[in-house]
């Protein structure tokens, strides 16, 4: 590009960027200050490219919003801490989304591990006069009769097994309503867990608005642009018609005036 | 204390994540507002943020301190926006209708501020994104690394690869561009 510069000092664009933005050294930027002060043109180009600098100055980007994480409280020199600090403070940490799953396995994750629990809890949801009633398997004990007398030997085995399994399960709760504190931070970091996976959904749901927006944005413009395409042919084909129709009658009215000039002869 | 960029990479290096997720936290930003004002698009500068701490992670154990941290993360962060670039190039995306919120105007205005200086201030801001969104790649960032980045020329140099005067007149360029623009738009 060329620039329309009235101003003879040698790479003098050069060096009135460096002088705009300071970085520049001193005995350079004492030579173009001196010239600087005897050049209009100079002059007029720094200050409008001061102008400019302020301008670009109003340009911000949007906040950007990092999905559940610390990083959104404070900014980023305040939240690197000293280990010890770290090590001071119990509070469970954020993990690092860099470590984390896609969003999606996340999510499927979440349904999955649902599905199985309530698999695994015989969940037996009722709604009834009495109203809505969830009630796992493993706190109802099964009543005898559900074993047929005529069932087959291993029916009887199995029922054994089922019972021996009841009750080490029974035992193994017992033995974690001992342990007390993991099981507290257990429901910490199950609310963490459905706190997370509500902030995905929320995000994909965002997401997905985002992209209808653009989507009918995007079909708002090839609409548009097929009508005004669907226009022009109209208006060509129209054109044609009209031009047809003007050669036409200009034949007719040929003819018509050969004819009379004929009927006039005789 | 605070550890410096170097020693956080070194700690990472020897197997300490969390350094490197401090790493993370200090530079998040910067990188992602690199990202947004050169393809200028939010989610997406989203996206190449964290693929750029993605990439340094995985990459971190051929980082050998030649360059700063910054300097290294500044280029991958360069390098996945011009792939980005390119691939818009070939499939452009609509941008989202641009309308004014006056509502939203309001409640996002300092308390001392008349709307009409907000509206005007949020014009130029407009008016300079789409004015940065026209300058050629080269310019654009060169304006990008220096003006909000406080890059040094030659900081910037070495990190596109091209001659310290060629980041001189790009910037000159650019800027002399916007100008023009900024004019003709009567900002």
């Amino acid at each position: 590009m060329m620039t329309e510069t009235l101003c003879n000092y040698p790479d003098r664009d050069e060096y009135l960027v460096a002088y705009l933005y300071d970085d520049i050294n001193s005995a350079e930027q004492t030579a173009f200050g001196s010239h600087l002060s005897g050049c209009r043109h100079c002059q007029q180009d720094l200050l409008a490219l001061r102008g400019v600098r302020s301008a670009l100055g109003t340009w911000a980007p949007p906040e950007p919003v990092f999905s559940n994480r610390e990083s959104r409280v404070a900014s980023p020199a305040s939240r690197v801490r000293s280990p010890e600090a770290r090590a001071a403070s119990r509070e469970p940490r954020a993990a690092s989304w860099w470590r984390e799953m896609p969003a999606w396995a996340q999510v499927a994750a979440a349904l999955f591990v649902l599905g199985v629990s309530a698999t695994i809890a015989n969940l037996d949801v009722r709604y009834d006069r009495s109203g809505l009633t969830i009630r796992t398997g493993w706190s109802q004990p099964r009543p005898a009769a559900q074993v047929p007398a005529n069932a087959a030997p291993w029916r009887a085995e199995l029922t054994a097994l089922e019972s021996e399994l009841r009750s080490e399960m029974k035992a193994s709760q017992v033995a974690a309503a001992a342990v007390s504190a993991p099981a507290a931070q257990a429901v910490v970091s199950d609310a963490d867990f459905r706190r997370r996976v509500r902030a995905l959904l929320d995000e994909s749901e965002k997401k997905q608005q985002n992209e209808l927006a653009l989507r009918l944005v995007q079909f708002q413009t090839d609409i548009s642009a097929q009508r005004q395409a669907d226009l022009r042919t109209i208006n060509q084909n129209l054109g044609f018609i009209q031009r047809d129709t003007y050669g036409e009658l200009l034949k007719q009215r040929e003819g018509m005036n050969y004819l009379l000039k004929v009927s006039q002869k005789q | 204390m605070t550890w410096s960029d170097e020693e956080l990479v070194s700690r990472s290096i020897g197997g300490d994540a969390d350094s490197f997720n401090q790493l993370v936290l200090r530079w998040e930003r910067p990188i992602y507002a690199l990202a947004y004002r050169v393809i200028g698009r939010e989610e997406d500068a989203r996206d190449v943020c964290q693929e750029t701490f993605l990439r340094a992670f995985r990459a971190l154990g051929g980082f050998r301190g030649q360059a700063k941290f910054s300097s290294w993360l500044y280029r991958i962060a360069l390098n996945l926006c011009r792939d980005w670039v390119r691939r818009q190039r070939r499939t452009p995306v609509v941008p989202l209708p641009e309308d004014v919120d006056v509502i939203e105007l309001a409640a996002s205005r300092e308390p001392t501020e008349p709307i009409e200086d907000l509206v005007a201030r949020r014009d130029l801001t407009r008016a300079v994104e789409k004015a940065m969104a026209r300058l050629p790649e080269e310019q654009r960032t060169a304006i990008i690394l220096k003006e909000y980045h406080g890059l040094t020329f030659q900081e910037i140099a070495d990190l596109v690869g091209c001659p310290l005067s060629t980041v001189k007149t790009r910037l000159y360029q650019g800027l002399t561009v916007l100008r023009r623009d900024l004019e003709q738009s009567g900002k």
